[in-house]
């Protein structure tokens, strides 16, 4: 991919309180030529956004926390206003992979789909903890009911944006319940769409700082009040 | 007519009046008529006040037995309202709320951008606390 054309992406990352992770994370993505990537710390109350900046990345900083889909709406709204043409949206504990940002963006730079979702169950790539797996199942039989898309993957942080479809997000659900409202988002849009296979690694650290499985109640109780309420 | 149904009969229909008052100078709709119900809500306060057999007569045709758990009962749905109103306007509230931190943020980058040589704003409250 030619550096013209990686200049227009634009890799966005949430971060709440992931001083440790950011820096590692940050200068993988710089060193696997990816210049354009934007940190929005979250209201950390530790060094997050101080190790982000210091590693290379653009940093922006909400003055309060305001949940991870508040924070990436921030990014995407700053790399729209600096002539982003693909939005990728990159985790920030470090369990996403640089090396699977080709695949993901390049059908988007090519105009062939508008949306690139990750998928970790597309070819079988990666180990999904069991009980993770079936909460995800869970969340993805939901997310065809609710959305109308037949995805393999739900909550998956991984994914790339075109230009139009990023100009037409518009995340209300600030927490993590965004996950689910992008892809109805997607849905409502009509524009074209692609999953592409892409590796998690559930590491110690992602795992620990990650969303418990009980955390799905809460996600599913501010989709439910999102959805009826707007 | 005990003295305790006068004085609470006037602050009701003084309520009324002052609601309405407060519902007539509103501009947007929604809110004058939430303020003209509240109103109705006092006068029929003070008209329970009034005649207090009504309410007794009314709990009787619903089939429920004391005029006071007729008004226990209001009360509990009257409760739930506020709260449910209440908790719109806390929704709308945290909406605002994230609209404003992220134009902040966004308006600090660019601010941070075009002047490179200027110190960046302190927006941790550490660094505000360690000073003499």
């Amino acid at each position: 991919m030619p550096s013209a054309a990686r200049a227009g992406v634009f890799v966005v990352i949430a971060a709440y309180r992931e001083a440790p992770a950011i820096a590692s994370v940050v200068r993988e993505l710089l060193a696997a030529d990816w210049p354009r990537v934007v940190v929005v710390d979250d209201g950390s109350d530790d060094a997050t956004g101080a190790e982000a900046a210091a590693a290379g990345a653009m940093v922006l900083r909400h003055v309060l926390n305001r949940g991870q889909g508040a924070a990436l709406q921030t990014g995407i709204a700053f790399a729209l206003r600096r002539g982003a043409r693909v939005i990728v949206t990159f985790d920030a504990d470090g369990q996403h992979r640089p090396e699977d940002l080709p695949g993901l963006v390049a059908p988007v730079l090519c105009g062939e789909v508008d949306v690139v979702l990750g998928s970790r169950f597309l070819g079988h790539e990666g180990a999904v903890p069991w009980r993770r797996r079936l909460l995800l199942r869970a969340a993805r039989q939901f997310q065809r009911w609710t959305s109308g898309l037949a995805l393999t993957d739900a909550h998956n942080g991984l994914r790339a944006l075109s230009e139009r479809m990023a100009a037409r997000l518009c995340l209300r659900m600030d927490r993590m319940a965004h996950a689910s409202e992008l892809v109805d988002q997607v849905a409502l849009s009509g524009l074209p769409w692609r999953e592409v296979s892409v590796h998690v690694a559930y590491t110690d650290y992602a795992r620990a700082k990650g969303q418990r499985g009980w955390a799905a109640v809460r996600v599913l109780r501010d989709y439910v009040v999102g959805r009826l309420l707007g | 007519m005990t003295t305790f149904q006068l004085v609470a009969i006037a602050v009701c229909l003084g309520m009324a009046l002052l609601t309405w008052a407060v519902a007539l100078q509103r501009q947007n709709v929604a809110p004058r008529q939430v303020l003209l119900l509240w109103g109705l809500l006092w006068l029929a306060a003070a008209a329970a006040l009034a005649v207090p057999d009504a309410i007794t007569y009314l709990a009787h045709r619903l089939g429920i037995g004391r005029g006071a758990d007729v008004l226990l009962y209001l009360a509990v749905l009257a409760g739930c309202a506020v709260a449910f109103r209440l908790s719109m306007a806390q929704r709308r509230l945290e909406q605002q709320v994230t609209v404003l931190v992220r134009e902040l943020a966004i308006a600090r980058s660019e601010a941070s951008a075009t002047a490179p040589t200027a110190a960046p704003p302190q927006t941790s409250p550490d660094a505000v606390e360690a000073g003499p």
